[in-house]
């Protein structure tokens, strides 16, 4: 045991080393950051950093601000473990709807919403966008993409320009010409159904 | 848009949408509310947001340098106190034992973060190296049975934690902050906070709260409402880090056992600084 006070602050040395760190479930890795292990936080960085930084890059198309994005992410739990909920899910779901979250935030402050709207508007008239195969571009597990063409397509489509586009569900109405009721309904439905068919100890991207 | 033209069945149909972010302000706040007493709801919200994730991917690699960024960072930020509560709830999903809280013989509960151990373990130990100045008589000795704790502390803290408390209490540097209830009356508790941010807490004494029920301690600091511990039903003293944070109110609410995240009760007792 140790402990080092430096600037009125308690800091404890890494309490795991690097092979302990390696082989620890998300959950272990929580438990150690919220005990301030430096190393258990570059570890959680290490496993999803990179989904995090390219979820935002995403939403952003804005590398410079998806930086920011996953610097925040990665502090807010580092100061905030506690919120970090098991019972909602995996780290990486939390670490990715933080992601998520934070970027639909600047995504429809003002500037971003106009920045966006020329964004959308050169897509459509440049290469006739295609959301679909935004998606397929990205690095999705093969067995996600099938599980995505399993879903209806006006399912598919609603949770893609809710998820991958930042629009809500009313938005996304107005884009599809469907009642929101539908809508909101249809994105459920083909989250439950991607959870049906996609065992989460087989998915490859999550641990 | 209030409460009353929501149904249970409407919000549980945002809870797609909610997952991906895809709702108003005003739903949002309204599945929030509901999610915090809704179990099912919170397991579907979780099946949801693993959805979601799979469909993020698995990403590239972060850009070069920007863990170093935010490494470089921590240094700037003071980092927030750990909630016991998260401790708990982390621990039993990664069945492990519990650290942060864990009942003692008899039946009282003393907890602390992890940290405060450690800071603890540093007050008790120099503690056990002077000699006692005065010694308050607390009428009931306070055991502690965490898994976790390092020899050195386990030897001291039982006799010493109310040792280690006196010597705080007696200190004129020394923040002493009374907690009575709300609406006034006699002194319940006392909250002495050190200069180098040791809190221990004292029951003058504390009502004994009936089985299932515990004391939890919080700090508050702007509108910052921070929990410090999880105290057990009959508590007499306990100890806490404030972790350098200038807390200008400490209360005491009654919670079920393992604390909350957030409490929604009236505090039992409440003093300011």
């Amino acid at each position: 045991m140790g402990v080092i006070r430096t600037d009125g602050r308690l800091r404890t040395p890494a309490t795991m080393d690097s092979e302990t760190l390696s082989s620890a479930s998300d959950a272990v890795l929580v438990i150690a950051i919220s005990r301030f292990d430096e190393h258990a936080l570059a570890e959680a960085y290490r496993r999803h950093a990179g989904a995090v930084f390219a979820l935002s890059r995403r939403l952003l198309n804005d590398p410079t601000s998806a930086e920011e994005v996953v610097q925040e992410v990665f502090l807010r739990l580092w100061n905030s473990p506690d919120k970090f909920d098991p019972e909602r899910g995996a780290l990486r779901s939390y670490l990715l709807a933080q992601s998520h979250g934070r970027s639909v935030d600047l995504l429809r402050s003002e500037g971003a919403r106009r920045r966006r709207e020329e964004r959308d508007a050169h897509r459509t008239a440049e290469a006739g966008y295609d959301l679909e195969h935004e998606v397929l571009d990205m690095a999705v597990a093969e067995r996600v993409k099938l599980a995505m063409a399993q879903l209806h397509d006006n399912e598919r489509r609603a949770i893609e320009l809710a998820y991958l586009g930042g629009h809500t569900y009313r938005e996304v109405a107005v884009m599809l010409d469907e009642p929101e009721g539908t809508v909101k309904s249809r994105i459920r439905a083909g989250l439950k159904k991607m959870r049906g068919l996609l065992d989460p100890a087989d998915a490859e991207v999550t641990r | 848009m209030n409460d009353a033209e929501l149904s249970v069945s409407e919000i549980e149909e945002l809870l797609g949408a909610y997952a991906l972010d895809a709702v108003d302000d005003d739903e949002r706040r309204l599945v929030d509310a509901h999610l915090l007493e809704c179990p099912r709801c919170r397991a579907e919200l979780a099946g949801h947001l693993e959805a979601a994730s799979w469909m993020a991917g698995g990403g590239s690699r972060a850009p070069e340098g920007l863990w170093d960024r935010i490494a470089d960072s921590l240094d700037d930020h003071v980092p927030a106190l750990r909630l016991t509560v998260v401790d708990l709830d982390v621990a039993r999903q990664a069945g492990v034992s519990a650290p942060a809280a864990a009942p003692a013989d008899d039946g009282r509960v003393v907890s602390m973060a992890s940290r405060s151990r450690r800071r603890l373990t540093q007050t008790l130990v120099a503690a056990v190296g002077v000699a006692a100045a005065v010694i308050l008589v607390l009428g009931i000795v306070v055991a502690r049975q965490e898994n976790r704790l390092d020899d050195m502390t386990r030897e001291v803290a039982t006799v010493d934690l109310q040792r280690a408390a006196g010597q705080a209490y007696a200190d004129p540097s020394a923040t002493k902050v009374a907690l009575a209830a709300p609406e006034g009356g006699d002194t319940k508790a006392t909250v002495v906070v050190l200069p180098d941010g040791t809190g221990f807490v004292l029951g003058d004494p504390l009502p004994e709260l009936p089985d299932g029920r515990t004391y939890q301690l919080w700090g508050i600091e702007g509108e910052r409402v921070i929990s410090l511990g999880v105290l057990g039903s009959a508590p007499t003293v306990a100890a806490f880090p404030t972790g350098g944070v200038g807390f200008t109110t400490y209360a005491l609410t009654e919670e079920d056992p393992g604390g909350v995240p957030q409490s929604s009760n009236p505090p039992a007792a409440v003093g300011t600084v």
